[in-house]
């Protein structure tokens, strides 16, 4: 089928055959192939592709590095996390009480897959994605769990795929963080995919603080079964070029979804998120809450759709993204679609984009602060609703640490 | 809970079955031979006695058209059109050269007459002096009467067919012609400049406020011919017009193409007002015939503080593609957009508007309601942008939908594109049943309750509704068949 594979169409698009030439010498698996053969002929997204409007990697990736040489890592993992350094799994991590990890070559797929294999850039990260990690939660298992995505001094690309199943009545709270060395031009990619059982509940925490020469396109697919409940929350002020994709899929009734985020950018940052929310069941409820702040000459997008399916009556969909806009050169996208095929439901969407308000800046600084606090205040209330679904304390003020510490910074 | 019996019921008196306009006038016309060609766009021009630059327009429009391909991006799905199996130019045989009313073939009078439309002035004369309105009616492809030019004229406002206008004001015509909707815009705009035959000229002077309503009324006749009429509307400095547009076709078993442009010019401190109500066959209920509509209308709000506002109410046609769009150009101009667009049967809709926001302290405003029922499918798509310039720009926008019956689809598609941090746009969608709450609190001041959906049913288009012209409104509600709340305006 793959006869005529086209030849590169961009630097980056020659960069990655490149960086794969490097994968081969260490071996690949047949579907890293078959993956590679498939980004091929499609070509790095372009926004002729509706989905990739605002986020045209075709000409905002610059080059692809190559891999990180396969290093037999000795580093210590502590109990529940799982280090990956430049995509790899390091060590052999212990898994708490409930969990089984395990790891396998690159291939393994979630039973009904709810991301768009389509999408030229999944197939680019199941081709660079060496093993796949399997993490089972056992039914009714109450547990926590770390994520910690590395990136070296030497610019890479990676890929790393983890397929989460979390059985019935179980209980997962997860927390992601994406980091990388200084000035290292990093692409890393990620495939995480969860299967939510019958009545489980997962709670997945994402920080993403990659350094702003790194870039990153991740994709997040989640199935929902029925009653299961799952709320995550993603707060992103790294990468120079960022692309979080989102997949949802309300399979069972009755299923609950949250899904939250921040992102600030500033300088010349990208950032894109992408939410597709398939309510393929009845009485599902979801919510999503985007916050965005856009400073410098930096882009932020959001692209959201809700798609109501027929029969999927009583549905309950809401989506907001807000936008404030720091300074001239800053823009935002939003392009929140809904698309619906049930007479029953209740479906919403708002999105709105503008600059601080001067009355209040004016009230608060009448009170005595000058205007950068002011400012700061102003902000840290525009982020905050993002994070009111996070029930631990201590983890909400974590966020919002983070987030003034991006406001203090401010130049 | 789904929509109720009543609004159900009273979507189904608009079902494509109970389609009124659906006659066929019996008359005889001359038609160019079918299909496009080079020579089909000379005889199209010839006919209509033009200037060799309209000539050559036209033609440069064909040879850049012959390079074009049919957008696809809509959602909505029909079988490939053949573009040489149309007759591109029809016009009823007794018509030719200018001549006054008494002389239009009475058959064609009957016809207008069985859709309402006034074309006699003393007729028009008869109701009340504020509530005149002025008609260009368009048969097939060119303009057979239009009313009330003298009285216009008295107050320097030049309302005639545009075939007339590239006579008696050629220069007019060709400052502005193609200045919005560029020839090299899309597919059908393209088509629509090699091979228009008729449509409206309107020309507001300086200062004037047009003294009544203007209209066109196109209609469809001829089997197997696409209609592309070319409307242009240039409102100089200070002067305001409302300006109406209506449509219907005959019921025909094949597919008929339409594809019209409509291009506004607001000059500083003027306003144009835009009304739509769109009727054209929609097809039966299995989806066979009906309009395919095509439509590039856009608006240059060129002049600072400049005003154009587009209302459409949209019930017809098999395929809807149109998006009446503003370009905010000038410094403190504004855009409205007011939609109500009902499906039903297996119509497809997919409309909304641009907002293209390029000048300081721009305004728009956006409300779309979208009614989906039977198997049809309606799509808002929209975009509002703010240029890199466009200091303090602001938008709202609202777009709801209701959908009634299991089979059909509602979608909402927005582009909001910020490129100024001064700018401010507001964005809302909705897709919902009737709220309890709302039932509750009208039944609990004694409306049963059919009466209180009712009630809300027209509150919810009634944004919309409140924007057209009196006797739009009157003509949409007898559409939609929602009773208003006494008063409309």
């Amino acid at each position: 089928m793959n006869a005529s594979v086209k030849p590169p169409q961009s630097p980056a698009e020659t960069s990655l055959v490149e960086s794969f030439e490097a994968l081969r010498v260490s071996g690949v698996a047949a579907v890293q192939e078959e993956a590679f053969a498939r980004f091929l002929n499609k070509g790095l997204p372009s926004r002729r592709i509706e989905a990739w409007h605002y986020t045209d990697l075709r000409t905002q990736l610059k080059r692809a590095p190559l891999p990180a040489r396969v290093e037999a890592a000795a580093e210590a993992a502590d109990g529940a996390a799982l280090v990956f350094l430049d995509g790899a799994l390091v060590g052999e991590p212990q898994a708490p009480q409930g969990v089984s990890i395990e790891r396998a070559t690159a291939g393994r797929r979630l039973a009904a897959p709810v991301i768009d294999e389509d999408d030229a850039s999944i197939a680019l990260a199941r081709a660079f994605s060496r093993e796949t990690i399997t993490i089972r939660v056992e039914a009714n298992a109450h547990c926590a769990l770390r994520f910690v995505f590395q990136n070296s001094e030497t610019a890479a690309t990676s890929a790393a795929h983890v397929i989460v199943s979390v059985e019935a009545g179980a209980s997962l709270t997860l927390i992601e963080s994406l980091d990388s060395a200084a000035g290292a031009g990093h692409l890393a990619q990620a495939l995480i995919e969860f299967d939510v059982g019958e009545q489980s509940k997962v709670n997945y925490i994402r920080i993403n603080s990659l350094d702003a020469a790194a870039s990153a396109v991740s994709t997040l697919g989640v199935d929902l079964a029925a009653r299961a409940q799952f709320d995550t929350l993603s707060l992103t002020t790294g990468a120079a070029l960022s692309r979080h994709q989102i997949f949802v899929r309300f399979a069972g009734e009755h299923a609950k979804a949250s899904i939250c985020g921040a992102t600030l950018v500033r300088g010349r940052q990208h950032a894109d998120t992408t939410i597709i929310i398939n309510h393929a069941a009845a009485h599902g409820e979801s919510r999503e809450v985007y916050k965005t702040i856009v400073d410098d000459e930096a882009t932020g997008v959001f692209q959201g759709r809700i798609n109501v399916a027929p029969g999927a009556q009583k549905t309950d969909a809401r989506m907001a993204s807000n936008a404030m806009l720091l300074a001239e050169g800053a823009s935002m996208y939003n392009k929140p679609e809904l698309e619906i095929f049930a007479d029953d439901v209740q479906c919403a969407h708002g999105a709105t984009c503008g600059e601080l308000d001067d009355d209040l800046l004016f009230y608060i600084m009448a009170r005595g602060l000058p205007r950068r606090e002011a400012e700061a205040m102003l902000l840290e209330a525009f982020v905050a609703p993002a994070f009111d679904g996070v029930e631990d304390e201590d983890m909400r003020e974590t966020l919002m640490e983070r987030v003034r510490g991006w406001l203090a910074q401010r130049k | 809970m789904p929509a109720v019996q009543e609004t159900v019921d009273r979507v189904k008196s608009v079902d494509v079955d109970a389609y009124k306009y659906g006659f066929v006038t019996d008359i005889e016309s001359e038609k160019a031979p079918k299909g496009l060609n080079e020579d089909i766009v000379r005889y199209i021009s010839d006919r209509k006695s033009e200037p060799a630059w309209m000539t050559q327009w036209r033609l440069d429009a064909y040879q850049r058209w012959l390079t074009m391909t049919e957008p696809k991006w809509a959602r909505v799905d029909y079988p490939p059109i053949d573009f040489q199996d149309l007759y591109y130019y029809s016009a009823p045989k007794s018509m030719s050269g200018p001549q006054s009313l008494d002389e239009v073939d009475p058959e064609i009078l009957k016809t207008y007459d069985k859709l309402g439309i006034p074309l006699r002035e003393r007729e028009a004369l008869l109701g009340i002096p504020s509530s005149r309105v002025a008609v260009d009616a368009v048969f097939d492809s060119v303009s057979v009467a239009t009313t009330f030019k003298a009285e216009l004229a008295k107050s320097g406002v030049i309302f005639c067919p545009i075939s007339e206008a590239l006579q008696s004001h050629p220069d007019l015509v060709r400052q502005y012609l193609g200045t919005v909707v560029p020839v090299t815009d899309n597919f059908y705009a393209t088509l629509n400049s090699a091979v228009f035959s008729d449509g409206s000229f309107v020309y507001i002077p300086p200062g004037v406020r047009c003294p009544m309503e203007l209209s066109t009324y196109f209609r469809i006749n001829e089997r197997n011919t696409g209609q592309f009429e070319r409307t242009l509307i240039i409102a100089d400095k200070g002067s305001y017009v409302s300006y109406l547009e209506g449509c219907t076709a005959p019921m025909r078993d094949e597919n008929q193409l339409h594809a019209a442009v409509v291009e506004l010019i607001a000059l500083d401190d003027a306003e144009i007002k835009y009304s739509t109500v769109q009727n054209w066959y929609p097809g039966d209920s299995d989806g066979k015939g009906g309009i395919y509509n095509f439509v590039t209308k856009r608006g240059d709000c060129r002049g600072a503080r400049s005003k154009i506002s587009w209302t459409q109410v949209e019930t017809g046609s098999a395929i809807t593609w149109k998006y009446p769009s503003c370009i905010l150009r000038g410094d403190d101009s504004r855009g409205e957009f007011y939609s109500i667009a009902i499906s039903n049967g297996k119509q497809q809709v997919d409309s909304g508007t641009k907002m293209l926001h390029l000048g300081k302290n721009t305004s728009s405003r956006i409300i779309s309601k979208g009614i989906s029922a039977g198997r049809s499918n309606n799509t808002y798509r929209g975009q509002v942008f703010a240029h890199r310039k466009a200091q303090n720009a602001r938008n709202f926008t609202n777009c709801d939908s209701l959908l009634i019956g299991q089979q059909c689809g509602a979608h909402t598609i927005p582009y909001i594109e910020s490129r100024n941090a001064s700018a401010v746009f507001e964005h809302e969608a909705t897709t919902s049943k009737i709220s309890e709450d709302q039932l509750f609190y009208c039944m609990q001041r004694g409306l049963s309750g059919e009466e209180a959906t009712a009630l809300i049913v027209n509150g919810f288009v009634r944004d919309v509704l409140q924007q057209l012209p009196m006797e739009f409104a009157v003509e949409a509600q007898k559409l939609i068949a929602v009773s208003l709340e006494g008063s409309v305006g």
